[in-house]
């Protein structure tokens, strides 16, 4: 039954995780008189074994949707059947973009509902980072743009929550990566005190003013200005900033002499 | 053993489906396994070079196999790469935890996974 209640409740679910990051109540009482999913959202909350359903219903068709499109590319190449290969391309990358999209409505709704709680354990950086790097590679794979990660000398390990630590620090990546996919991106991991701060500079990007305020504070996705063909950006800087929120610092972006650098700062220890 | 033969563990047919073609196409002999105990008992069986392993997997969960793997004096060597759900946090951890030698998330990247499996297969490029 729980099946049947994801199947038929899709897309209204999950456009209703981003608005209950700014009306949670309405939005669960709008769930119980309108639609047929009411029976699982009457609680004060969506917790976390519905969140975790949620994700596995919607990603399961969504991984097959990318795994064929790809075997498909393949085929055509091996087939030369080259005219075909634009198309799949364009399945998918839309299939990858509405996967960012899920991993960020889902990781919102964590926040929004309270279901997002820092774990801290001690973090080994140069292992995080090099698992970043893993991480971002099929994305940077398709840009011109380069990636580059380093660590104080004296930075073995901090307290926090990795996890959370590197789906913030992927969601930057992700997000500078769609403004600008040409350039040197570089990611420098420094601790003073109790706090680490992770710096992403990105030399190709230029943000006015107005960008820069709507990136922070709107939350805007700045498509407009991403290189044509790019990966999507998900829901932008949203899950960055609220994850480092809750590992106890904040995110800031300023310009530099040459792009912007963006500053992650974290508790880091105990 | 052959260098070749890659055990696949995963319940999801149409995970199977594509995974096993795509790695038929570079060569490799794909046994397949559909859930955790079949994959302990087919690794124990075949002696693969290598064991892809699905975490969520009916009968025995892909954590327990792992560990069912890496505890048995004729199986231990044998390398495995889990296959996680890259949205659950924690889940990459528990299967480190586990013995895993590496890990991938879903969906599966198949140019870093066949860099993966060829280092750990002790090759070089794909």
């Amino acid at each position: 039954m729980i099946e049947l209640a994801l199947l038929l409740c899709g897309a209204a679910v999950g456009a209703g995780a981003v608005y209950l990051l700014r009306k949670p109540q309405p939005m669960a009482s709008q769930l119980v008189e309108d639609t047929p999913t009411a029976r699982i959202s009457t609680g004060p909350d969506i917790d976390e074994v519905f969140l975790a359903l949620m994700s596995h219903q919607f990603r399961t068709p969504l991984t097959n949707i990318i795994g064929y499109s790809e075997l498909l590319q393949e085929d055509a190449v091996f087939l030369e059947q080259n005219d075909f290969v634009p198309d799949l391309v364009k399945i998918r990358r839309s299939g990858e973009h509405l996967m960012v999209l899920l991993d960020d409505i889902l990781d919102l709704a964590r926040i929004a509902t309270n279901q997002a709680v820092a774990e801290p354990t001690e973090v080994d950086v140069p292992e995080l980072l090099q698992s970043l790097q893993s991480e971002v590679q099929p994305l940077l794979r398709r840009t011109l743009a380069t990636f580059e990660v380093s660590s104080a000398e004296d930075m073995l390990t901090i307290h926090t929550d990795g996890p959370k630590l590197t789906r913030a620090l992927s969601n930057l990546v992700r997000q500078v990566v769609a403004l600008a996919a040409q350039g040197t991106l570089r990611l420098d991991a420094a601790q003073q005190g109790e706090f680490a701060t992770f710096t992403l500079h990105q030399d190709a990007l230029v943000l006015n003013k107005d960008q820069t305020e709507a990136l922070m504070l709107d939350f805007k996705d700045l498509t407009d200005t991403t290189v044509e063909g790019s990966h999507g950006a998900g829901l932008g800087l949203v899950v960055t900033r609220e994850f480092s929120r809750l590992l106890g610092g904040d995110l800031t972006i300023k310009p530099t002499g040459s792009g912007v650098e963006f500053a992650l700062r974290i508790h880091a220890s105990e | 053993m052959a260098d070749t033969l890659v055990l696949l563990v995963e319940d999801n047919e149409m995970n199977r489906d594509m995974l096993s073609r795509r790695l038929k196409r570079r060569g490799f002999e794909v046994l397949i396994a559909v859930d955790g105990q079949q994959g302990v008992d087919m690794t124990a069986e075949h002696s693969p070079a290598l064991v892809l392993m699905d975490m969520s997997l009916p009968v025995m969960d892909g954590w327990t196999a792992t560990r069912a793997l890496k505890d048995n004096a004729q199986t231990a060597s044998i390398p495995v790469i889990a296959l996680t759900a890259h949205a659950m946090a924690g889940d990459r951890e528990r299967a480190i935890a586990a013995g895993a030698d590496d890990y991938d998330t879903k969906p599966v990247d198949f140019k870093r996974l066949l860099e993966k499996m060829h280092a750990l297969l002790g090759e070089s490029g794909t």
